[in-house]
């Protein structure tokens, strides 16, 4: 599903370059549940940005499902965002201005959907998370837990093939991150959802199925 | 669907910063509402006279007659030159002609109630048929019969009211001055604040070959010039220049040398002596202003805007993750603005409304009420809506469009993006538009306040002027006589005119005969009088007693250098008009017009009761000084008591010296009013966009605050730090300012013979007061930032 050829990331510094991914050649499956692990500053967040597109390699290729990505027009990359993948962001995310509702109704504004699916498929995802009573409440009267399950309903209810997570329980206490790391494995094993998420916690890596780490731009598998 | 997100979540945003949004809504509103309110005065300016149906035909007719350097131009003709000029050219399909009283003032009376009566201007003896000819509604009464009977007469609503209390008055009289009866045939509307012809009343021109006052008027034959404002209406617009040749030929047969010139209806406001009131001389700096201020709101507007987005950059990353393009980022930011903007423009029209009349007031304009309904009105407003909607969404959904995901998510983001420095550029403009006007303000003070403190050479204080018209007949001496006693009054005197108004021209010879006559200005008082003003002699008379012997004169330095006698002026003689003029004294120069204008040379008429000389029926001025801390009113009254017993006709009026000194620079007055309110709102407006931008700067900056304090920063030097930014740019402001407003003020101060010089304390003032505005708006915002508690400041994720 997901291919990395020589997909290096650089910066320049002075007359030099300073990389931070050098050479990566990444293989990712359909149905994988991967976690990506390493010390700070290792690459890892980088390199889920530009698994998740938000971010051009410097050199190398990236096919996604077998099409050329890397050099993608922002037209064909939104699409991409739209049909394909999402994300879920170690801080939530959540525009704050917007209800509980409206924040998982968003992504689907943006991909056209007519309005009574739209209703069905947020009021599918709010009852399969058990949130239908915090609908009409906004972000900051929720708890980073419940923040979170916002964030990842807000993640699958475009449907997407793969959830890029950015250390998604580096906010929240253990009991809330197990919850959170099951609805993953749920998410994974039930709706063969491809999961990519970046983690410092073993712990959690342990909900996955592979694990990559990542040491100074460097992948050890 | 999406639209309707948007507008849902800039309604939160609306209420969720209200600071914010007050101050940029706020800012936005009043910009527009000072642009609405000018606009609506330029249109209206522009709307004169055009209300008329065939106003594209209607001609008003001069004759300018060229002098030796000087053209003379003359708006009134005799009453049979337009009969004549219609039958010479085919052309003109029709002609009105209104005559006034030009010297005397009329006096209007209720007959079955005397006392209620008042002395009216805009009378006018008309055609019959001015209702056809104009586009004037007449209320009351056939279009075509009205003036038609001699003694008939049309009034408009207010009048109506104010005689009668109400319009139902068909039929009805009113006495014109004191002897003929006028019956009432119609009411017309008030007319148009939008029409350079102002009637209050209108007298059938049938009548005046009855009256003996008037008889005159229209009896005298031959001439062109005479006493009626004289309307041609053409078949066709284009026969202009037609019809002008054959007036011109009618001129010529009559051997008179002037010129015909035909005036579009439309264009007299601009170009005649009707357009009273404010000074038109500044008229054109009001647009300039207008605008400068609505781009100021529009600035500020935007620079808010992108300065506050920088905030929810994390929200435009997110929507980009979730699928947005950037193209719904621009779409969601503009319907954002727009809707702002639209509330702007809606609470700027509300205040529109509300200050309309204290706005038009300061202007002393009267604008119609219905004129707000204008089809030009409406349009302008539309225009402004457009205007503001698309300029005020523009910049930011561009700049916050453009946002790059990562940067933003990541927390990357610096202080230099977002457009920081063309907000710091369009801070610089601001505060530079800013501070010109405050020294433009501050000049225009002190040019009137100069013009209101220097010394006239006139003792001004605590001096009555009474003028008196002819109807007080031979009974002025014992009327001054009764109020000289009154007690109180210190001195009495009489004048042919009152002070700071007329005064008569000569045209007398120089010493030198070969050079060109010269035009000499001429006062007449009695003895006490000129004892009352105070003048300052620079050569007495030898013998005070030799004041107010016939045929002698006074003459100020300028009449002494105008004439050029050679050595000493006194005993030198000079012919004015019929008599001759034997100079006993020279006074210093004073001030006896306003200080626009250089003094000019000046005699004085000084004679021992000059009332007597001018005929019992001329008109006059009582001059009465009174005793200082007086009661004033009271003493008021029994003047006004004393005067009905010998007028009946004329109401009593009065003006104070210094008033009417005072009065001459109006127009610096309601400039510098005006200049004030626009200058205060333009600070204002700076100041709010200043102080939103110090609130989101100090928010951007909450992380590197907890972190200085943390490492022992102190309160001030955290303040220091944060306003040290904004104040530099103030600074910059005034270097780009104060050339600007130096030009500008120079020139403007050009236009009067005596004025202020412009000084390096008014720049160092303006400077003052930009940067204290600038130090208050940016204070709160960063001490709030700079006390805040470092712990929660660094728990700010």
């Amino acid at each position: 599903m997901i291919q990395l050829q020589k997909i290096s990331r650089h910066y320049p510094v002075g007359f030099g370059k300073n990389y931070i991914l050098k050479d990566i050649d990444l293989t990712i499956n359909e149905g994988e549940f991967v976690s990506i692990m390493g010390p700070s500053g290792s690459g890892k967040s980088t390199l889920l940005h530009i698994l998740g597109l938000l971010e051009e390699p410097s050199e190398g290729q990236y096919l996604f499902e077998g099409e050329r990505v890397d050099k993608m027009n922002e037209k064909k990359r939104t699409q991409l965002h739209r049909g394909s993948i999402g994300f879920v962001f170690q801080a939530y995310h959540l525009i704050d201005e917007l209800t509980v509702y409206e924040n998982i109704e968003t992504p689907l504004l943006y991909k056209n959907i007519p309005a009574s699916e739209r209703k069905s498929r947020v009021a599918d995802v709010l009852d399969r998370f058990n949130m239908v009573a915090k609908k009409d409440l906004f972000p900051n009267q929720l708890s980073g837990g419940q923040q979170q399950l916002v964030g990842i309903a807000r993640a699958i209810v475009g449907e997407p093939r793969v959830i890029l997570a950015d250390e998604p329980t580096g906010n929240l206490h253990s009991d809330q991150a197990k919850v959170i790391m099951q609805l993953f494995k749920h998410l994974n094993e039930q709706d063969k959802i491809t999961i990519i998420q970046v983690t410092h916690s073993d712990l959690n890596a342990t909900y996955g199925n592979r694990v990559i780490q990542i040491r100074d731009g460097h992948i050890h598998e | 669907m999406l639209l309707l997100n948007y507008i849902k979540l800039a309604w939160r945003n609306l209420g969720k910063r209200k600071l914010y949004s007050f101050i940029n809504i706020g800012g936005l509103a009043a910009g527009l509402c000072v642009c609405m309110l000018i606009m609506l005065y330029v249109a209206h300016e522009l709307s004169y006279d055009r209300f008329h149906k065939d106003s594209a035909r209607i001609f008003s007719l001069l004759e300018r007659i060229k002098m030796e350097n000087d053209t003379i131009q003359m708006d009134r003709f005799n009453y049979a030159s337009a009969p004549a000029v219609r039958q010479q050219s085919p052309g003109v399909e029709s002609f009105l002609r209104m005559g006034s009283l030009l010297q005397e003032t009329t006096v209007l009376q209720r007959v079955d109630n005397p006392s209620i009566r008042d002395e009216e201007a805009a009378v006018w003896f008309t055609d019959a048929n001015y209702f056809r000819f104009f586009s004037f509604p007449l209320l009351q009464g056939q279009p075509d019969e009205v003036l038609k009977q001699p003694f008939t007469m049309v009034l408009s609503v207010d009048m109506a009211k104010k005689y009668f209390g109400n319009t139902d008055v068909v039929g009805k009289q009113l006495r014109f001055n004191g002897e003929y009866l006028f019956q009432i045939t119609g009411v017309m509307a008030n007319t148009p604040s939008n029409s350079s012809l102002k009637a209050d009343f209108l007298l059938s021109g049938a009548s005046m070959s009855s009256m003996t006052s008037m008889k005159e008027l229209v009896t005298t034959a031959g001439g062109f010039a005479g006493a009626f404002l004289t309307f041609l209406k053409l078949d066709d617009a284009s026969h202009q220049d037609q019809v002008t040749r054959n007036i011109d030929q009618l001129l010529v047969a009559q051997q008179d040398p002037g010129k015909s010139v035909l005036m579009p209806l439309a264009s007299m406001h601009r170009e005649s002596r009707f357009s009273a009131g404010f000074n038109l001389r500044y008229l054109s700096l009001f647009p300039l202003v207008a605008t400068l201020i609505l781009l100021m709101a529009l600035i500020n507007y935007m620079s808010l805007s992108t300065a506050r987005a920088t905030v929810r950059a994390r929200e435009i990353g997110v929507r980009k993750a979730l699928g947005a393009d950037h193209k719904h980022i621009a779409q969601q930011f503009y319907v954002e603005s727009a809707l702002y903007a639209f509330l702007a423009f809606c609470l700027g029209l509300l205040l529109c409304f509300i200050l309309r009349p204290w706005f038009f007031n300061l202007l002393q304009l009267k604008v119609d009420m219905t004129f707000l309904y204008h089809p030009v009105v409406l349009g302008i407003y539309s225009a402004l809506l457009l205007i503001t909607i698309l300029i005020a969404g523009s910049y930011p959904s561009f700049v916050l469009s453009r946002y790059n995901p990562v940067t933003v998510l990541s927390g990357k983001m610096s202080k230099g993006n977002g457009g920081a420095t063309v907000r710091k550029v369009l801070t610089v403009l601001q505060f530079a538009t800013a501070a010109v006007l405050i020294i433009c303000s501050i000049v225009i003070n002190r040019q009137l306040f100069f013009f209101r403190h220097t010394d006239t050479g006139i003792n001004k204080e605590n001096v009555l002027m009474l003028p008196f018209r002819s109807s007080i007949a031979g009974h002025y001496q014992s009327y001054r006589q009764q109020v000289a006693a009154l007690n109180g009054v210190t001195q009495t005197g009489t004048g042919r005119y009152s002070l700071f108004g007329d005064y008569d021209i000569w045209f007398v010879p120089r010493e030198d005969v070969h050079q060109p006559m010269f035009s000499l200005n001429v006062l007449s008082v009695d003895t006490s009088l000129l004892g009352m003003m105070g003048l300052q002699w620079k050569i007495p008379p030898a013998d005070m007693a030799q004041l107010g012997t016939p045929g002698t004169i006074v003459l100020n330095e300028e009449a002494v250098k105008g004439f050029g006698f050679p050595g000493s002026p006194i005993g030198k003689q000079f012919r004015m008009g019929p008599a001759e003029a034997k100079v006993i004294g020279v006074l210093k120069n004073f001030h006896f017009k306003s200080l626009h204008a250089a003094i000019t040379p000046l005699a004085l008429k000084v004679e021992k009761d000059n009332s007597a000389l001018w005929g019992a029926g001329s008109p006059g001025c009582l001059f009465v000084k009174i005793a200082p801390r007086q009661n004033i009113p009271a003493l008021i009254a029994q003047i006004s008591k004393i005067y009905s017993v010998y007028d009946t006709q004329t109401p009593f009026q009065y003006t104070f010296l210094d008033d009417a000194f005072a009065k001459m620079y109006t127009a610096e007055d309601r400039l510098a009013g005006i200049f004030g309110g626009f200058t205060a709102l333009t600070v204002l407006i700076s100041a709010l966009g200043l102080l939103g931008l110090a609130a989101f700067s100090a928010e951007q900056r909450t992380r590197e605050i907890g972190v200085r304090k943390v490492l022992g920063a102190s309160v001030v030097q955290i303040t220091t730090l944060l306003s040290k930014e904004f104040i530099r740019l103030v600074f910059m402001a005034l270097v780009i300012a104060s050339p600007i407003a130096w030009y500008l003020m120079r020139g403007w101060l050009q236009q009067f013979a005596y004025r202020i010089h412009l000084q390096p304390w008014m720049f160092v003032l303006s400077a003052f007061i930009a940067v204290a505005t600038a130090a208050m708006a940016i204070g709160l915002q960063t001490v709030r930032a700079a006390v805040r508690n470092p712990v929660t400041a660094l728990k700010v994720e």
